[in-house]
């Protein structure tokens, strides 16, 4: 099992290498010039150079490589082009905003979908079914934004109960930071329910079709403790699977619902980086998301131990 | 014992109830604008958020009044003398930094010279500058080798770029490197800044006002609210929400399919800001065919017709629009109808003839089409089919805003990566004065990109330059404007203003062709 877990963090380090030099070529490579952005509307071709020059955006391609990798092994990943703070001190920023927001969306998922999933499964064919796989396309099919903007409006504007935008962090208070962090989760949990209550549904309905099962009902096991007992341990393997590999379609959802709820997380900064070519920031937040993307997978893999037996021999 | 403790309890509750109250008492005017502030030195771009909220840190020597006639600001007296060639000034006094420290001559020299490295009038200035020096704790002198009658007007520059007053270690500062503080002696002083997120000033108790009231930048700053935060919302539907959920208290630009929501409530005010608003440019590359050809970039002047491009862009609210001949703005001091014909009577028959005059042979117009932004996106199909309706061939090509900035700077044929024509818009404040307005120095290589080369223009606006008063000013723009169009330098697409919105809680807002937030007074 260490072995296993070594072995996994191991390979963190050439997937982070091949991230950070696929970024770097992609955003070198592509076209727009941060000089002539940061210099502004009316400057002219040499005060856009002397900040190319600053930049060292002047330097041969493989050179700008070689710079960036040899501070990045120093855990230094440079400075905003534009607002010359550190990328470090402007991702700690907005970790939290995004964390929170991560964490409080796959738990109100996991909280509704699973037992959906599981109720649907266990009622097949029947109207809770139906509404179930209702409601699933529309949570696949309706977009973020759309969601977000009629929960804000239904319940921001008209009733008033929430905050319609911004974010307060944990440090203001708990039930603040909850508030303000209620309807973007929601709506971002309605994509990710939607793909969990499918996979839930699914993997039960084939589970409670098992021999096992059909076993411990010929011995008279109540429903309850066919369905927790039995059933409910089998499907963990295929559900967090599902958890783990769509977070990432999580990152790509916290992106828009912060524009929406103009929560300042890395999903925005991510956005404002690329679109001002801020190398440094770009950069620094793919290998922050990279690193969470192959942490959650590690995690994944670790917990399929204690759903699967077999696994930890 | 019991009387003791009930005093304790007594004098806790008023204590307390002190601490509410004036906890509650604090005013914070939160608002949102329109961009986010990349960077806080003022010398180094011309970013308008910074810039806005660098007025509020910094205070300026003089400043422009609501009639576009610069006013002494920080300086209380200043004298000329005879020969126009010496001016001495004295400093208002009281005048202090937010760190403590007294303004003094030496702050003023060091901001000075900081400033004529990067500005344009202020490398003018410089061309003529003997000497400047102290003349004692809070006086200072300049010296010039000849007369120059735009002294005044650099030293109140609006912008592009003003002329701050810092501290001397801080204006010391090379412009590129990263200012060491944001200190000033304006209005507010510097609280936090997190990009992208918010930016946050309070006011500065020790900041003394001048006596006249406010007039533009000119006059009496009085800081009316506690706190300013400048709140980052990239997303105008979430601004709008937030702005009828009274979460922000100003909006300076409210999106045109928006207004009707924001005019709707009983609770806001709308009016068009800022004064003067913004104008739409056909920018044209000089050095490239077949644009090089002055008569093709007759024909496009022909071929287009403001009323399209102010249609795409606010539909049927004419009162936010102003079809306008003039390229140094309509309610600018410079305003004239001079040469404006071609491109104020769209005709793209007789563009087509012009053309055919020229002999142009077909050769494409590259376009660049900034997709990712509203404004360039629309008018840039407009745009594009006017041309073609008039004989033009176009090649569109479609890109995002970054790709354009980088672009436009290539002076290559458009095969190299070049161009030969893109769109943008420009605010009242640069417009307005041809040393501000970016497209009418006629310098070849070292005008703003497109490249116009003419002796000609450049003559006229030396002269403007030179000019030693308003009416020999108005009287060299109006030579410049007739020398521009009959060049084409750029095309004016007409003039527009947004509308701003805002909390009826609010007051004093005061119109600017810049976005000015000292003395608005919140009501609590």
């Amino acid at each position: 099992m260490s072995n296993f877990v070594v072995r996994r963090l191991l390979s963190v380090i050439p997937i982070a290498l091949i991230v950070l030099v696929t970024v770097f070529l992609l955003l070198h490579i592509g076209p727009g010039d941060p000089a002539a952005l940061i210099a502004g509307e009316n400057a002219t071709p040499a005060q856009i150079e002397q900040i190319r020059e600053r930049l060292f955006l002047d330097r041969p391609l493989l050179e700008q490589l070689f710079l960036y990798l040899s501070h990045v092994v120093q855990l230094d990943l440079g400075q905003s082009v534009y607002s010359g703070l550190p990328v470090l001190s402007l991702i700690a920023q907005r970790i939290e905003p995004t964390a929170v927001l991560a964490v409080s969306t796959l738990l109100l998922s996991v909280l509704i979908a699973v037992p959906m999933g599981v109720w649907a499964a266990w009622r097949a064919g029947s109207t809770v079914d139906t509404a179930l796989i209702v409601a699933s396309v529309l949570g696949f099919s309706v977009p973020v934004f759309v969601i977000g903007y009629v929960l804000v409006d239904v319940f921001a504007l008209r009733a008033g109960w929430l905050p319609v935008q911004g974010y307060k962090p944990l440090s203001s208070g708990l039930w603040n930071c909850f508030r303000s962090i209620i309807l973007p989760s929601v709506t971002l949990s309605f994509l990710f329910s939607a793909l969990v209550a499918r996979i839930t549904r699914a993997t039960m309905i084939e589970v409670l079709a098992e021999d096992y099962i059909r076993t411990a009902r010929a011995k008279g096991a109540g429903n309850r403790r066919i369905l927790v007992v039995h059933a409910l341990k089998n499907i963990g393997v295929p559900v967090v699977t599902v958890v783990g590999t769509s977070f990432a379609a999580l990152l790509g959802g916290v992106v828009i619902t912060e524009s929406v709820f103009n929560i300042p997380g890395m999903g925005r900064l991510t956005v404002d980086a690329i679109l001002t070519r801020d190398y440094p920031v770009v950069q620094g937040v793919l290998i922050v998301f990279s690193f969470v993307l192959i942490t959650v997978n590690l995690l994944v893999d670790l917990s399929y131990a204690l759903f699967d037996p077999r696994v930890r021999q | 014992m019991f009387s003791k403790a009930f005093k304790t309890l007594a004098a806790a509750a008023v204590l307390s109830a002190a601490m509410t109250f004036s906890a509650h008492a604090e005013s914070v005017l939160r608002l949102r604008d329109v961009g986010d502030i990349q960077q806080m030195d003022p010398l180094l771009s011309t970013n308008y958020p910074m810039r806005d909220m660098a007025y509020l840190i910094w205070d300026t020597l003089f400043a422009m009044d609501a009639n576009f006639q610069v006013q002494p600001q920080m300086v209380d007296t200043y004298t000329t003398s005879p020969d126009g060639k010496t001016y001495d000034f004295t400093l208002r006094k009281g005048l202090v930094f937010h760190d403590g420290a007294p303004v003094t001559s030496a702050d003023v020299l060091a901001s000075v010279n900081r400033w004529m490295g990067k500005d344009s009038l202020g490398q003018e200035i410089a061309k003529r500058l003997d000497k400047m020096e102290a003349t004692g704790q809070t006086s200072f002198r300049i010296v010039l080798k000849e007369p120059f009658g735009q002294l005044l007007n650099g030293l109140g520059r609006m912008t592009a770029y003003p002329l701050f007053i810092m501290p001397e270690r801080i204006a010391k500062t090379p412009i590129g490197e990263k200012l060491p503080a944001l200190i000033g002696s304006g209005p507010f002083k510097f609280v936090e800044w997190q990009p992208g997120v918010k930016f946050v000033v309070e006011k500065f108790a020790g900041y003394i006002p001048r006596s006249e009231p406010p007039s533009n930048l000119a006059g009496g700053k009085i800081a009316k609210v506690d706190k300013i935060e400048r709140i980052t919302i990239p997303d105008d539907t979430s601004a709008v929400n937030a702005l009828l959920a009274k979460e922000i208290d100003f909006m300076t630009e409210v999106p045109s399919d928006q207004l009707a929501l924001v005019e709707a409530d009983p609770d806001m005010v709308t009016e068009p800001r800022p004064l003067l608003g913004k104008s739409i440019q056909i920018v044209i590359n000089h050095t490239q065919p077949p644009l090089n050809n002055e008569k093709v970039r007759q024909a496009v002047q022909l071929a287009l017709n403001q009323q399209d491009f102010m249609t795409t862009l606010l539909g049927d609210r004419k009162e936010l629009y102003k079809l306008c001949p003039a390229i140094f703005m309509c309610g600018g001091p410079y305003e004239t109808d001079v040469n404006s014909a071609r491109y104020m009577n769209q005709n793209p028959e007789k563009a087509k003839a012009l053309l055919k005059e020229a002999g142009y042979d077909g050769t494409p117009i590259t376009f660049l089409h900034p997709t990712d932004q509203l404004l360039q996106r629309d008018m840039g199909t407009v745009l594009v089919q006017a041309l073609r309706n008039a004989g033009f061939t176009v090649d569109d090509r479609q890109m995002d805003l970054a790709t354009m900035f980088s672009r436009r700077n290539n002076k290559g044929t458009p095969a190299e990566g070049g161009w030969n024509m893109f769109l943008t818009a420009f605010g009242g404040d640069a417009m307005m004065d041809p040393l501000t307005n970016p497209y009418v120095t006629g310098a070849c290589d070292k005008a703003f990109v497109g490249w116009p080369c003419d002796p000609e223009l450049q003559a006229r606006w030396k002269t403007f330059l030179l000019a030693d008063s308003p009416a020999a000013r108005k009287e060299a723009a109006i030579k410049i404007q007739d020398r521009s169009n009959e060049i084409v330098t750029f095309i004016p697409m007409g003039q527009y203003s947004g509308k701003s919105g805002w909390s009826k809680s609010l007051s004093g807002m005061i119109q600017s062709p810049l976005q000015i937030y000292w003395n608005i007074e919140k009501k609590q």
